[in-house]
């Protein structure tokens, strides 16, 4: 269902939907949108499920640890305003404030994955460029920058085992390897620059993967964040 | 002033920058991961990325310290969130909103020195600029108002230590040795003659 969205359409869709989302302050709202975020996954094609649950430990912890920190440092304005809900009846104020935290950073994530996860990387560059007057020159390092990130890692590897066979140790956050990668890059982006410019690179180029905005991306775009904000301000 | 369009090779430099920062920031979330666990059943979770916040902004200002034209830091931080999406981030398009007042924190100070001066005393205000509109945005993000002053305030001193040493000071170490390695000359001599 996702899948077949235009980028561009599916970028403003969900940037307006995570920002009508961030004015609402209901748990309720918030696993709406996560229940919502699920079906997107589910019925999308290019959801990896093993990628999918890599993603969804940190989430999961982080949610709760705003939980724990809602529940138990809760301001006296959100103690206030959560007395009326109906969970705080059964657990307390307390709890109502880490339910909604934590459910409030679940919800922006899963909105997220359902954006990340089902986005293709050569459509989303095509559409930015085509519909949203991006750059080339920018769209085309993006794609390179990606297309490099395993050499890239391999690099910088390579580079921290050079300072170890020198008998240099390398600590966490060793700026030493950071130093010989930064030389690395900035040579690395003549060459291509060239390399690109000689193969007749430039602003001009046609693009054979044309994008185009049909009547469903439009609906998206505008359906999302409309029914976040009737569940947030009407219905809950 | 320099006031010439961004080349192609600035682009790429930027992009490849931002994927070498990415292995970085990977570190940084298993760092802040394992952290965000030990402080968890005390409610103190949500410290735990605090520590590494520093480490977001570093692409942006030595990219803008290399290139030394307008707009760097925020394109930096836009591409740098771009990539990250692409690969799986999972806070999704919401990374870009935040790359982009990264990116407007950390040029802000730049621009007031009309991108002329690039001492230390810039990179430490770059290093604040950046900390207060990040968490200004977060603080939206993640309800900031319904957690207690003072976690709220240890959120504030730990973001702003973390980014004076990360981006004010370790960023410009850096940038200095490339200088003095010749590298920054060398490349400002390269772009002149292109230009």
């Amino acid at each position: 269902m996702i899948d077949s969205i235009n980028p561009t359409a599916k970028t403003v869709g969900i940037l307006l939907g995570s920002i009508i989302l961030g004015l609402t302050f209901q748990w309720q709202v918030n696993l709406f949108v996560v229940i919502l975020c699920l079906l997107f996954l589910v019925t999308s094609k290019r959801t990896d499920p093993a990628k999918l649950a890599k993603i969804m430990i940190p989430i999961a912890l982080i949610s709760v640890s705003y939980f724990f920190t809602g529940w138990l440092f809760s301001s006296e304005q959100a103690l206030f305003s959560g007395s009326a809900d109906p969970a705080a009846i059964i657990g307390g104020s307390d709890l109502t404030n880490g339910l909604n935290l934590s459910t409030r950073i679940l919800s922006f994530a899963m909105l997220g994955i359902s954006y990340s996860l089902t986005t293709d990387s050569g459509e989303l560059i095509a559409s930015f460029i085509q519909q949203a007057k991006m750059p080339m020159k920018m769209g085309y390092a993006i794609l390179t920058a990606i297309n490099l990130t395993s050499l890239i890692h391999r690099e910088y590897d390579n580079s921290k085992l050079a300072l170890q066979v020198r008998n240099i140790p390398v600590k966490p956050f060793d700026t030493k390897p950071l130093f010989t990668m930064m030389v690395r890059m900035i040579r690395w982006s003549e060459r291509l620059a060239l390399a690109m410019e000689a193969k007749g690179f430039s602003e001009d180029r046609v693009m054979q993967m044309q994008m185009t905005i049909k009547s469903k991306d439009i609906l998206f775009s505008v359906g999302l964040p409309v029914l976040i904000a009737v569940m947030g301000f009407i219905v809950l | 002033m320099n006031k010439n369009k961004l080349t192609l090779r600035d682009y790429l430099l930027m992009a490849l920058i931002s994927v070498v920062f990415g292995v970085v920031y990977l570190l940084a979330v298993y760092a802040g991961t394992a952290l965000t666990t030990i402080l968890t059943p005390f409610g103190l979770g949500v410290l735990g990325y605090e520590p590494f916040y520093g480490i977001w902004y570093m692409a942006a200002i030595i990219t803008t310290y290399l290139i030394r034209k307008p707009l760097v830091g925020i394109v930096t931080e836009v591409i740098a969130a771009l990539i990250e999406v692409l690969l799986g981030n999972m806070f999704g398009v919401m990374v870009l909103i935040s790359a982009f007042i990264q990116g407007v924190g950390v040029e802000l100070p730049f621009t007031f020195t009309r991108y002329e001066k690039y001492t230390y005393k810039v990179a430490m205000a770059s290093a604040v600029s950046a900390t207060v509109l990040s968490f200004l945005w977060t603080g939206f993000r993640s309800n900031y108002l319904a957690m207690d002053w003072r976690i709220v305030a240890a959120i504030f001193v730990i973001r702003l230590l973390s980014s004076l040493f990360f981006t004010g000071y370790l960023s410009k170490l850096i940038c200095d040795k490339l200088d003095k390695a010749g590298i920054l000359t060398n490349q400002l001599t390269a772009r002149e003659v292109s230009e």
